[in-house]
Order: structure tokens, then C-alpha cells, then sequence
């Protein structure tokens, strides 16, 4: 445990480490607050103040459980503007109700922010039997053609998105950012970075190498500890991150709908998950940090192999470009090409679209979600690097 | 304490960096001496066990080193050349993970560093970051750490190099401290550090022993090979050219050099009192023409 915290003290637990943290945090605050004030989040701040408030007054009177009076509200709202809006009514008579001030901007307001919502959420249940449907319907077609893969598969879709429904409505435009936020990723990698590429080089360095090789515990001990502080350093780091951009979205938009299923969010409209958004937004922490730890990894065994921090710098950024562009290929068609594209952690960490659709690969008579692929394969790549790491620090050695 | 070096040879490619060497070391201060890419840093590699020979064997006491395992490594203690050690480490932190490393107990640790803080008159700076360390205080630490597991063979690397005349002298006062019932080793080519402590001195070149000898059978063997020659300026250069020179000294009438030779380097030259530096100059300097 002692060996630990040197392991911690000597690289991590570093003034110019502690600095760049705040630093980078507060970055990451500026980044989503004026992000947020821009309206690039919520896009009803890109309103008038009197438009926020009829946006804001509306959305009060629908959001929450779908109820039959929520429905009749939206639906006579929906007809009476809609009446006014298409034969140009015009503005106002006595006593008719009014959110800004002007019918027609009321109109645009419901549509745009609140009707488009709440009818996703109402047909959803809808949507989910289409699709259940046809998916049973195509059971039996490719079991009579003997083609039992498919089968497997619309079974599959069939069993996955049956009786599903969304029970209540929620705006969802600060969840869906939050989920589209990647910015966060490139200070953690920025972070990783500094922290992890002097562990092996800053040894060399300080002639500490030899010192190391002359004791018990400087040997493989230490590799071992060298590397568990360095992925305990790059998951604190991604939590880090991620609380920051949790915290800072909550408090800023007010995360509402957390309980509601992943599929209540339009973009995850054919997510194969069956979970709420929460553990949905908690998985995703643990995949970053799978992501970040393999990260972490390979930045080891280029600080062991290079030594020095500008070209370990150097090839980690070859590294990332090379990763980024293979994570671009891993929705094809082309197995081999998906596969690649599948095990590396940027596709881990950035690729959404894995869990939001339902991709997958066949192998034989089986298929597999993409998105397992990539977990699978990203850890087994883990493995596949510390075998390299310990393999390279015996040869050293 | 016996530490018996075997034969052993290490090879790099075709490259011998240790050929057949065999010594044998008992309690005290042995002097490594010999010229840059002699295989000193070969041999203590091979010592501390970081680097395996690819013959010979090492043996503590009779036991293959090799089958005592990591507990070999509780028994040697290691100052390496040019040490920086961690900036950011306070002296005691540093310290600290020194006794870890070398499985010091809990217990004993405080203490430890305590006493060998002390004798290195480092007592006054645990709480100070290594990185505002002086050159000699980083060594002082180093010989600090290199004791924390009271090892019974202690390898010292070029220990005194880039120190100053004060830092050296208080750095040969400490090492002298050491030596009960311990073989400690000093590499270096500062022929000075080594005769005033070391009780043998052991010489190699081109990864084999050329001698090994107390100082005083050292300079006993050259006895008759050390010279002093008063002359003039055109003598003395062409004699600088041919001879190893151990001293040049200009005078009134000339110069004065001392020349190690096996014989006579010129009419007037003179037998004079051997020291290391000849015996360095013997073994290591101009080939005669």
C-alpha cells in the first residue's frame, strides 16, 4: 500500500498534475456553460425572455406523468393555435389565452418544445408494436426459408423491443447533449497524458532504473504497482471528468426524466438497452473508464519503450488518430473492418451510435451486438497490453 | 564474508564488456579502478545482479548468489552514477520508499533513516524536496539510501564525481564509517578517493583483472618504474610524447616530470616514491614506443 502511494506521489500526485486539473476543470465548466448560454444546449435559451417563459409556463402544464388531462390540454392547445396559426387569426381577442403575448409565436413555442416531445413519448408504445410486430411476422418467414440466423436475430428484436412504452415526458435536449458531449474526452486524454508519460522515462532519467533493478521489491513488484497507480490515476481522472460534466449540466439545465427508459430519449429511439437513463448514464461512466484504462496502458509501454515525454507525446497522438479513424469503421458491413474498427478505445469511448441502434456482427450461426464486441474486445485488448508491458519490463530488466 | 566472483564473462554481441574475471573480496573497501569502458559498470551490474553473465558464477559465502534469490537483493546496498533521485520527494519521503522497496520492517524504518540521516549529516533537511538538493547533499542521500537495509555488500558508483574538494573529502570520512563487516566496493576513476580508503584496489581493463593489491604491493611493484627528470622545454615535450607522464611541473630551469617507465626514459632521470596515480598511469597509460 505504501508502494502505492509513492507509486501516486511520484508522478500523479504532483503540483504541475493538481494544476492542470483545475485548470482543465474549470475549462470544461466554461466550455458547457457558454455552451449553455449560447442556447447550443437547451435551445429555448435562444428565445426572447417572453418566449422562454410561455416555453417554460407550457412545458410546466405537460411535463412529468402522461395523464388523459395532459393529453386533452396539448391536444385543444395544439388545435386552437393551430387554428388561429393556419387562417391567420391574427392577434388578439379579449380573453383568449395567451403564453407570450403573440398566438403565433404560442403556436411555433408548443410545436417546436413541447408537442414534438410528448407525442414521441405517447407513441412510442405504438412504434414499439410496430416493430415487435414485424419482427414476429419475419420469424416465421425465415424459419420456413431454414434461415435460422435471421430468425435468431428478429427473435432477438422482437423479444428486445416488445411492450415497450414511455410513461412520462421530459424535455430531453440536456441529456441528449450531455451524452453528445466529447469535449471532456480530449482534456482527459490531455490529463493521461501528462500523468502517465514520465512513469517509465522519468526512472531513466533520474538514474532511478538501476536503483529499482537492485531491490526486492523494484522488480516486477513495482511494475505491477506502477501500473495500478497509473490506471487508478487514468479512472479517477475520467470520474473526475465525468462528475464534472454531470454536475455542471445538472445544475445548469436540471436533469429531469432520469427514471424514464433509455428509449425515452429521441436519439435512442432503436437502443436495443432496456434500462433507464440513469444506469444507462452509469454504464457509460464504467465504458469510459474501461476505454481511458486501455489508454492508459498503451501510454505505459510507450513511456517504457521511449522514454521521453515529447516522443511518447508524439506517438500517442499517432496512436489516437490512428484509433480514431478505425473507430470510424466499425458500423460496416465488412466484419473484418468492424472489428477493427470495434476494438479500440476511442470507438469504445465515442461511438454512441453502438448503443443507440441495434448493430451487430454474425459469426457461424451466432451474432453478437457490436457494442458487447467492443466491450469484449477492448478488454481483451487490456489483457493483450499488460502481457506486453510485463513481457517488455522482463527484457529490460 | 566471502564474495567470490567466478570466472564470469558477459558479452554484448561479439564484444566482450567482461571476460573470464575472477576475484575474490572480503570485509572492507575495495577500489575499482580503471579507465572509461573498462567494464566497471559491467561488473557491478553483474554484482547487483541487474544483469546476468553469460559464464562464471557469483557466490556469497559459498552460495551461488543466483540461488538466493530476492533475498540476495536485501543484502546489497547501491549508490548508481549521477543520481537524481525524485525532485518532488521530500529527503525523508525519499527515504521512506527506499525501505519499503527494500522490505525494511515497519517497525525499524523511523529510526533507520534517523541514524543514517544523521550519519550523513543530513538531519537538518528531511523535510526538504530532493529536486534543492546540492550535488553533494544528493549523494550523501544517495549513500543514505544505499544503507537503509544495512547491507553486507555495498557497490558505490563513481560516487564522487562532479563533487567538490570539501564534499569529497566528507564523503571519503563517511564511507570510511562503513566498513565493519561489510565489502564495500567503490568504482571510480578518481585514483585519489581510492588510495586514501580503500584496503585493496582492484584494476581492470577490457573487462579483465589486471591487478589487485593493497596499495602498498601496488606501488611496490612499480617501484622501479617511477622516474623524475629535470629538463628543458624541447626535452620535455618530446619525453610527453613517449612516456605516460604522471606529473608535469614547471620550474626555473624548465620543467619537472614524472615519468612511469620500465626503464630509464632519459640521462639524469631519477627513481622516485610510486603513488596510485603511477600505478593507474603503469597499467592503464601510454602504450611505450
Amino acid at each position: 500500500m505504501k508502494l502505492f502511494f509513492y507509486e501516486l506521489r511520484k508522478s500523479f500526485l504532483r503540483k504541475y498534475v493538481i494544476v492542470f486539473l483545475i485548470v482543465f476543470s474549470v475549462l470544461d465548466v466554461t466550455k458547457i456553460s457558454l455552451n449553455y448560454y449560447q442556447g447550443n444546449i437547451d435551445p429555448i435559451l435562444q428565445e426572447n425572455e417572453s418566449n422562454q417563459g410561455a416555453a417554460e409556463q407550457m412545458y410546466t402544464l405537460t411535463k412529468g406523468s402522461i395523464t388523459q388531462d395532459k393529453f386533452t390540454f396539448l391536444k385543444k392547445e395544439e388545435e386552437r393555435l393551430g387554428e388561429i396559426y393556419s387562417k391567420k387569426l391574427g392577434n388578439k381577442d379579449e380573453n383568449e389565452v395567451t403564453y407570450s403575448g403573440n398566438l403565433y409565436e404560442d403556436y411555433r413555442l408548443l410545436k417546436l418544445y413541447i408537442a414534438e416531445g410528448f407525442h414521441y413519448a405517447e407513441n412510442y408504445s405504438q412504434y414499439s408494436k410496430t416493430i415487435t410486430k414485424i419482427a414476429e411476422d419475419n420469424i416465421g418467414y425465415y424459419k420456413k426459408q431454414n434461415n435460422f440466423l435471421s430468425a435468431m436475430e428478429n427473435k432477438f428484436i422482437a423479444d428486445t423491443y416488445s411492450r415497450r412504452n414511455i410513461t412520462s415526458f421530459y424535455r430531453s435536449d440536456a441529456v441528449e447533449s450531455y451524452f453528445d458531449d466529447f469535449f471532456s474526452f480530449i482534456l482527459i486524454l490531455i490529463m493521461c497524458f501528462l500523468c502517465i508519460a514520465p512513469v517509465f522515462g522519468q526512472e531513466y532519467e533520474t538514474n532511478m532504473n538501476v536503483l529499482l533493478l537492485s531491490s526486492k521489491k523494484g522488480r516486477i513488484k513495482s511494475t505491477i504497482i506502477k501500473m495500478m497507480a497509473s490506471l487508478c490515476c487514468g479512472a479517477f481522472i475520467t470520474l473526475w471528468f465525468c462528475l464534472v460534466d454531470w454536475l455542471t449540466y445538472h445544475l445548469l439545465c436540471g436533469f429531469e426524466g432520469l427514471d424514464n427508459p433509455i428509449w425515452a430519449l429521441p436519439s435512442f429511439k432503436e437502443s436495443f438497452l432496456n434500462s433507464t437513463i440513469t444506469h444507462f448514464m452509469l454504464s457509460e461512466i464504467l465504458l469510459r473508464v474501461l476505454a481511458v484504462i486501455v489508454i492508459v496502458l498503451s501510454l505505459l509501454i510507450l513511456s517504457l519503450l521511449l522514454k521521453k515525454p515529447l516522443y511518447v507525446g508524439g506517438s500517442f497522438l499517432v496512436l489516437l488518430g490512428g484509433w480514431y479513424l478505425l473507430s470510424r469503421l466499425s458500423v460496416q458491413s465488412d466484419m473484418l473492418k468492424s472489428l477493427v474498427g470495434l476494438c479500440n478505445p476511442v470507438c469504445l469511448y465515442l461511438n454512441k451510435q453502438l448503443y443507440q441502434e441495434f448493430h451487430y456482427l454474425e459469426f457461424g450461426t451466432r451474432f453478437y451486438l457490436m457494442s458487447n464486441i467492443s466491450i469484449a474486445g477492448n478488454i481483451i485488448l487490456a489483457v493483450v497490453l499488460i502481457l506486453i508491458l510485463f513481457g517488455l519490463k522482463r527484457r529490460m530488466n | 564474508m566471502e564474495l567470490r566472483i567466478n570466472n564470469i564473462s558477459k558479452r554484448y554481441g561479439k564484444q566482450y564488456a567482461l571476460k573470464d574475471f575472477t576475484v575474490s573480496l572480503n570485509d572492507g573497501i575495495y577500489g575499482l579502478l580503471g579507465p572509461n569502458g573498462a567494464g566497471k559498470t559491467t561488473l557491478i551490474n553483474t554484482i547487483l545482479g541487474i544483469i546476468k553473465q553469460d559464464e562464471g558464477s557469483i557466490e556469497l559465502d559459498g552460495k551461488d548468489v543466483r540461488k538466493l534469490g530476492s533475498h540476495y537483493y536485501n543484502l546489497v546496498g547501491y549508490l548508481p552514477q549521477y543520481p537524481q533521485f525524485y525532485k518532488n520527494f521530500t529527503c525523508r519521503e525519499f527515504m521512506e520508499y527506499m525501505c519499503t522497496l527494500k522490505d525494511v520492517p515497519k517497525s525499524q524504518i523511523s529510526n533507520r533513516i534517523n541514524e543514517l540521516l544523521d550519519l550523513v549529516n543530513l538531519s537538518d533537511s528531511t523535510a526538504k524536496r530532493v529536486g534543492a538538493f546540492s550535488g553533494g547533499m544528493r549523494q550523501r542521500l544517495g549513500i543514505a539510501q544505499a544503507l537503509v537495509n544495512d547491507p553486507k555488500i555495498l557497490i558505490l558508483d563513481e560516487p564522487t564525481a562532479g563533487l567538490d574538494p570539501k564534499e569529497r573529502i566528507r564523503f571519503r570520512n563517511i564511507i570510511s564509517k562503513l566498513l565493519k563487516e561489510r565489502i564495500v566496493i567503490l568504482s571510480t576513476h578518481i585514483v585519489s578517493d581510492v588510495e586514501y580508503i580503500a584496503k585493496e584496489v582492484i584494476m581492470i581493463d577490457r573487462g579483465s583483472l589486471v591487478k589487485k593489491g593493497t596499495l602498498k604491493e601496488l606501488t611496490e611493484q612499480i617501484a622501479d618504474k617511477v622516474w623524475e627528470i629535470h629538463t628543458d622545454d624541447t626535452t620535455a615535450n618530446l619525453l610527453m610524447e613517449l612516456y605516460s607522464i604522471g606529473n608535469v611541473l614547471a620550474t626555473e630551469q624548465g620543467y619537472c616530470l614524472k615519468i612511469v617507465s620500465e626503464k630509464c626514459p632519459a640521462s639524469g632521470a631519477v627513481h622516485v616514491v610510486a603513488n596510485l596515480d603511477d600505478v593507474f598511469l603503469h597499467y592503464f597509460g601510454k602504450e611505450e614506443t
